[in-house]
């Protein structure tokens, strides 16, 4: 892969791979190491990325990476350096906190959906998964997320349960 | 739900400190690799990988793919990955097309063939061979001007899993208002909005004389 290639993927699309990790993993350092080794893989196999397919491909790279970190034996038995991203106010704090008490399976599935906008048959390619299990950790996820905000006592902020048509 | 959690995710981004960081690493590792690359003309796309690794993550349990293509290049499907290997030849892999002073010429299996006023931005060659060591058929297609020409060579099974290469076979195009601009003529400001609004999209769209190929052969990629 060209330099300058390179580069402008990671321009274009390093903040994407990051926020995935970020929204996987719960922590900054952790997210950091995701995007840093996507891109040195990508810059390591030389591949060059098939036109309008490199966002799916870094993201099915970075949701891979999340996966083998969230496997490992050092995350499971030593735990994560807990350095978050502050928010800048208390209903994105909340929100935050309501999206990291869900399994990671559905957080990537919530992120995919709500940040990147991809549709269920989209979001089932990115993770290796059939869109039966993306409608079902949507499902689950959104009534998890619903509960958890409901019942916070602050009452921020409403779920709305908006669905987006594929 | 969705207006709630797009306002903080737009909070989250990589600090300057770790782009910089970042990019110092891929242009480090990029020296260290240049030696190793193939040269601009033959560099070499990938483009079958994404969609062959979901076939064969559905298919998991079949024997690994193995294509190998005219210029040398072999590349294997790992069954249930989306991955793929693939190896070069130890000599540059040579591109199937090359212009030689306002001349193309086709080279391959052994052939030097004259398309020069043969092929164009709307007519291709199509180059039809079979490999020897797994029997799957391959077509090489070429087309283009000397200023700009392009080629690819694809092997593709019934059971939908395939392989190709590539290069400047295909041009992506943002859809504005009815317009198509393609992606290398984009404003940093249109890159800006690209990344934050999933509701743009880019499109590959073929070249002419790659879809016309494909139209005869009855194919779609």
């Amino acid at each position: 892969m060209e330099s300058e290639t390179l580069t402008q993927l990671f321009g274009r699309y390093g903040d994407d791979v990051f926020r995935l990790a970020y929204s996987y993993l719960g922590s900054r350092a952790d997210a950091e190491d995701v995007c840093q080794s996507v891109f040195l893989r990508l810059a390591e196999s030389g591949t060059t990325l098939l036109p309008g397919k490199e966002k799916a491909w870094l993201l099915t790279c970075a949701a891979n990476a999340c996966k083998s970190q969230l496997r490992s034996f050092w995350r499971r038995n030593v735990g994560v350096l807990d350095e978050t991203i502050p928010f800048r106010d208390e209903t994105d704090q909340t929100v935050w906190d309501a999206v990291m008490a869900l399994p990671p399976k559905y957080r990537s599935v919530i992120h995919l959906y709500y940040w990147e906008g991809y549709g269920q048959g989209e979001i089932g390619e990115i993770l290796h998964i059939s869109r039966t299990a993306v409608q079902t950790r949507m499902s689950r996820a959104r009534a998890l997320l619903k509960k958890e905000l409901s019942d916070d006592e602050e009452g921020l902020p409403a779920f709305d349960g908006a669905s987006r048509a594929d | 739900m969705r207006k709630d959690y797009r306002h903080l995710m737009a909070q989250v981004a990589l600090t300057e400190q770790k782009k910089e960081e970042i990019l110092t690493m891929l242009e480090q590792n990029n020296k260290q690799t240049s030696k190793r690359r193939m040269p601009a003309v033959t560099k070499i796309v990938l483009a079958a990988a994404l969609a062959v690794g979901c076939v064969l993550s559905i298919a998991a349990g079949l024997p690994a793919q193995v294509y190998n293509f005219m210029n040398g290049t072999t590349v294997v499907d790992l069954p249930g990955t989306n991955e793929v290997e693939m190896v070069m030849p130890e000599n540059d892999a040579q591109a199937p097309i090359i212009a030689d002073n306002g001349k193309l010429w086709f080279v391959g299996d052994g052939q030097k063939v004259d398309l020069t006023g043969k092929i164009d931005e709307n007519t291709p060659y199509i180059y039809e061979h079979t490999d020897p060591a797994t029997g799957n058929k391959g077509y090489v297609v070429v087309g283009g001007t000397p200023d700009h020409f392009g080629w690819a060579e694809f092997f593709g099974a019934e059971s939908g899993a395939g392989s190709l290469i590539g290069l400047d076979y295909a041009d992506t195009y943002l859809l504005i208002d009815g317009v198509r601009q393609p992606s290398y003529e984009m404003s940093e400001e249109l890159v800006e909005k690209l990344n934050h609004d999933p509701s743009y999209q880019l499109e590959p769209v073929n070249r002419p004389w790659f879809q016309a190929a494909l139209d005869q052969l009855s194919l779609d990629i």
